[in-house]
């Protein structure tokens, strides 16, 4: 028996009197024993497997069952949390007969030793009822009585066995998978079976009618089929009645409808052909069909899924894995998905974040562009907030845990993206009203046929009516549409071009007015400092008031003037789109746009303005120390290398592109004439109130795709009939933009108005092939052409295929950046 | 059909050694670049149908060496000489191992070692390969480990004096040590006590019952002889 404080007793571990091969774990027989020997092992063989594992360094394989062997070091949690009504109502399920349910993520699961001593555990602590391990996912599945037994007891229980217990987050969704994936195969298997046996009690009708059969088998044969079927139809075959009539409550047409009835049709034709004691009895086809149905809709559910998957694959943001530090300062890997507020965790260089947490030691550079927009790599130091998803450049850091899964800045990112896929494209809606108009006309044609056939030729009515009632199928209206949009967002995301509904994506599809900001989008926006004009003395007071500003003209003047002992900043204001103003040392400092920093009470500069060589679009900011202007700067930005190219590919698509920037009017002239955009499309010196202004009056004669800053722009970018983000960060931009680009410059933007129409070709692509098919499918029925079997296998393999065009269809293109 | 009953019951019985043993071999076959399942189940596949191969191959090689004893025999006046040889051989390795369990210290004959560097070679040279390969070739090179118990099964594939129900019966043996190996994984340790103390017992026991029958000639399948191989020799142990 095992025991928790010590699970080296008992079985786990062989009694002192006995010897383990050292290899094989099993007895050594006493004969072979060698009482000087390191080793002992059992045979030639074991002894030269264990030689060959040491020779290449794969002994390690050893540490995992000898980790058992040894009392395990319990972690001392007490795992009260786990009593938490908080934790019940997240990761607890009910289970029948009063048991309770939760799926647990261990640490330290190896291989499948783990999984017998995990499996034990009801043996150790009463109220267990089952424990079952997923050694390639470390999840746990235990069931126990919460009555008798805490969730808290059976959490030290596998923490003392070596295995400390995390809460399972993706529970629900995956435990309803399972539970859709096991009924849905029982379900199959026994209509599969029940099918094959109607098909030999069928044979054998048809072989006794050719050869002439005793009227009595036939009538067997007959009962036998019948008996047969109902099964299949009561159990396997319910999940087509119980949501066509689900449909007819609701008053709504449902795909289910039509099979629902054809199944009803077939077997009540043939219970009175088996009553009547003559004619054809149409359970082979009714028993196959509801075999066939049922595995079309299982390939179709699994396509559904891994289509669906591919948004969630947005959390290849974070880490999978984690190195937790434990109370010795030992390292260890565990899920990432099993950190909780709390835990220490190693990151190291080159690493990315696995959870929101604080710097405990070390100092290091982090990358935080993907939350914050910043480009340059941040210093953190102990103290310090450091967030899931960003990326630590520099060297190691140890981080306690502050918010991990659900919780972090990342999570929330990516369940805003989540949540607008959500939001659904017209084009979807309409697919949706189209697939209830569909059904409706089936089931009128349907009853045409019937008819029809009755009159010319009854013996085939029923069979034509059903075959088209399988035939038909509104999938690719139902299904493919919104799988299409689904499968290009996730392809998207993994490309960097988060975007955030499928709205956004029908309306890029189609070629409008395109307005960018200059700086950040078509320029580099990384601002350089080209000419100081003014005393040496400014130079500190400038830099000491730029110093925290993330602005890129404050960052061209840290890195221009580049000075280290800086006065102290009393008070700083910045005023978006136009300067900065504030008390340094002694002095009233402001800095900025020539128009604002005249605002401010400094006159004017006469100082004439000094050469700058020819053909260089520079900004000028002027410097005013205690109301006189002193000193003036040019700064200039690069146009973006592919920046010409891009908008040329989005003229040519039919865009119409213009520019509305904040920065001087012949400085943004000056870019779009490089990139070759009208000027009449040019506005410049444009605060972010203007811009909005300039996107209302716009999207009220048609549709403005606005591309910004996601922080300056916010307003114009929620105006625009799609905004998109480029820089200020995903976090923020996502607030106001339908899309974040979290690739620089233009590519990726020409990258989303493509991948946006080819979703649009797939789409229209898949409605096409389904209504093609569909009116084939019709007309072969209705000529009687097709038997319901054969629309049986038709159907699927017609709905595959549109979904398959859905799923698979070349949309964005998947690359890292 | 005795003798493809008795082949596969001898191997499941005793498959969980091949599992204790071979576990660390399909756990680095299996475990590597690729950690999803799917990856991971085609690299068990690829292992276990590289193990199947040389098996096969290993068998039908005995089964032809048996049918040379045969034909060696038939001249020198005797029936059935690889069946008698192999039997012999399976009687004395059992008695041999069910003496070392009561205590008495077997000769100890060791290995060739060249078995052992040609496997470590290979253990070496596809850990770099990807899933499939490196499952395929583990697989295959399986067989070089010394492991007496497999060769019991390569002298009963002898004693069938023929190349085809050689190969035959060691494809009987792979198939018996399948479940254990697939569903147990390599977790013999944690067999429960009496059952790991009684496994060598188990076995050496059901080995020497085949050998007495192959020797009476009442398993049927006819049969010629196969010589005691070293490797035979080297687990004698």
């Amino acid at each position: 028996m095992l025991t928790i404080g010590s699970p080296s007793t008992g079985a786990v571990a062989p009694p002192p009197d006995e010897h383990a091969c050292a290899h094989c774990g099993l007895d050594v027989p006493r004969g072979l024993l060698e009482p000087d020997a390191g080793q002992q092992f059992c045979c030639a063989g074991c002894r030269t497997a264990w030689a060959i594992l040491h020779q290449n360094g794969l002994e390690r394989y050893y540490d995992l069952p000898d980790r058992r062997d040894r009392p395990v070091q319990s972690s001392g949690r007490t795992y009260e949390d786990f009593d938490h009504p908080a934790f019940h109502a997240l990761y607890v399920t009910g289970v029948p007969g009063g048991l309770s349910r939760v799926e647990l993520y261990l640490e330290g699961v190896h291989c499948a030793s783990c999984v017998w001593l995990v499996e034990r555990v009801p043996l150790v602590v009463a109220g267990v009822v089952r424990a079952e391990l997923d050694v390639r996912r470390s999840r746990a599945t235990v069931e126990w009585d919460p009555a008798t037994t805490p969730l808290s007891a059976i959490g030290r229980t596998l923490d003392a066995l070596g295995y400390p217990p995390h809460p399972f987050r993706g529970m629900a969704r995956d435990g309803h998978r399972r539970r859709e994936d096991r009924a849905m195969v029982a379900r199959i298997g026994v209509a599969g079976a029940i099918a094959i046996n109607v098909m030999l009690a069928s044979l054998a009708l048809y072989s006794g009618w050719m050869s002439g059969m005793e009227a009595e088998y036939a009538r067997f044969f007959r009962w036998t089929a019948l008996l047969l079927t109902l099964p299949a139809l009561v159990w396997p075959g319910r999940v087509f009645f119980t949501s066509a009539w689900a449909a007819l409550r609701t008053r709504s047409l449902h795909m289910d409808l039509p099979i629902a009835l054809a199944l009803a049709a077939g077997f009540s034709r043939g219970v009175v052909n088996t009553v009547a004691d003559s004619g054809p009895v149409y359970f082979d086809g009714v028993a196959m069909l509801v075999f066939l149905l049922l595995c079309g809709r299982y390939f179709q559910l699994r396509g559904q899924r891994a289509a669906a998957d591919s948004t969630e694959l947005l959390f290849s943001l974070t880490p999978l894995v984690a190195r937790i530090v434990g109370g010795n300062g030992e390292v260890r890997e565990a899920p990432a998905e099993g950190l909780i507020p709390g835990d220490v965790v190693e990151v190291r260089a080159g690493d990315t974040f696995p959870a929101d947490g604080v710097v405990e030691s070390g100092v290091s550079s982090v990358n935080v562009a993907l939350l914050t927009g910043e480009s340059r790599p941040v210093t953190m130091r102990a103290g310090d907030d450091v967030f899931g998803g960003t990326l630590n450049v520099e060297s190691r850091l140890r981080v306690r845990v502050t918010a991990a899964g659900e919780a972090t800045r990342i999570a929330r990112l990516v369940r805003q993206v989540e949540d607008g896929a959500r939001r659904r494209a017209p084009v979807v809606l309409l697919a949706d009203r189209m697939a209830g108009w569909f059904t409706a006309t089936v089931l009128a044609l349907a009853v045409v046929v019937g008819v029809a056939w009755m009159q010319w030729d009854p013996a085939r009515a029923v069979d034509n009516a059903i075959a088209l009632l399988v035939v038909t199928c509104p999938c690719a209206l139902a299904l493919a549409t919104p799988l299409a949009v689904t499968a290009a967002i996730g392809r998207a995301a993994r490309s960097g071009i988060l975007i955030k509904g499928g709205d956004a994506l029908e309306r890029l599809a189609k070629p409008s007015t395109l307005i960018l900001d200059k700086t950040g989008t078509i320029t580099a926006g990384a601002m350089k400092l080209v000419r100081f004009d003014g005393p040496e003395w400014v130079k500190p007071l400038v830099v000491a008031l730029e110093a925290e500003s993330s602005h890129p003209v404050a960052a061209a003047f840290r890195e221009g003037l580049g000075l280290q002992v800086l006065p102290e900043v009393e008070s700083s204001r910045h005023v978006p789109g136009a300067g900065i103003i504030g008390r340094v040392g002694s002095h009233d400092v402001a800095v900025g746009k020539p128009a604002f920093v005249e605002s401010t009470g400094a006159g004017r500069m006469n100082r004439p303005v000094p050469a700058l060589g020819p053909g260089r679009v520079l900004s000028e900011v002027w410097i005013a120390v205690d109301g006189r202007v002193a000193a003036r700067a040019w700064l200039g930005d690069a146009v973006r290398p592919d920046a010409a190219q891009a908008i040329a590919t989005l003229q040519r698509e039919g865009w119409s592109v213009g520019i509305a920037s904040g920065d001087a009017t012949p400085v943004v002239l000056a870019v779009a004439e490089q990139v070759g955009i009208d000027p009449r499309r040019v506005v410049g010196n444009a605060s972010p109130e203007q811009k909005l202004a300039l996107v209302e009056a716009t999207a009220w004669r048609q549709p403005v795709v606005m591309v910004g800053d996601g922080v300056n722009d916010a307003a114009a970018i929620a105006a625009a009939s799609v905004g998109i983000g480029v820089h200020g960060g995903a976090e923020a931009s996502l607030a106001a933009a339908d899309v974040y680009l979290a690739r620089p410059g233009l590519a990726p933007l020409v990258e989303l108005v493509q991948g946006a129409r080819r979703t649009m070709r797939v789409i229209h692509l898949g409605i096409a092939l389904s209504l093609a098919y569909n009116v084939v499918g019709v007309a072969l029925a209705m000529a009687g052409l097709i038997n319901p079997l054969v629309a049986a296998v038709m159907m699927p393999a017609s709905s595959l295929t549109v979904l398959m065009v859905a799923w698979r269809g070349r949309t964005f293109v998947e690359a890292r950046p | 059909m005795e003798a493809a009953i008795a082949i596969f019951v001898a191997s499941l019985a005793g498959s969980a050694h091949c599992a204790a043993m071979c576990g660390p071999f399909l756990a680095f076959a299996s475990a590597g670049p690729s950690r999803d399942g799917r990856g991971r189940g085609a690299a068990m596949t690829a292992y276990h149908g590289g193990r199947l191969l040389s098996y096969v191959a290993l068998g039908a090689a005995a089964g032809a060496l048996g049918a040379g004893v045969d034909r060696l025999g038939a001249l020198a006046g005797v029936g059935r000489a690889a069946a008698i040889v192999a039997g012999l051989l399976m009687v004395a390795w059992g008695v041999d191992t069910i003496l070392a369990v009561r205590g008495r210290r077997p000769t100890a004959l060791h290995p060739p070692p060249v078995m052992q560097r040609a496997l470590g070679g290979v253990v070496r040279r596809v850990a770099g390969l990807p899933g499939l390969a490196r499952g395929g070739l583990t697989g295959l090179a399986t067989t070089l480990l010394p492991c007496g118990w497999l060769y019991v099964f390569v002298a009963a594939a002898a004693s069938t004096g023929s190349p085809v129900r050689g190969a035959q019966a060691m494809l009987l043996f792979w198939t018996g040590t399948l479940p254990v190996m697939v569903t147990l994984g390599f977790t013999l340790q944690r067999l429960a006590g009496p059952v790991r103390r009684a496994l060598p017992l188990v076995t050496a026991s059901v080995v020497v019952a085949i050998g007495l029958l192959t020797i009476a000639g009442r398993l049927r399948h006819t049969g010629a002889m196969p010589a005691g191989t070293p490797a035979v020799h080297a687990d004698h142990r």
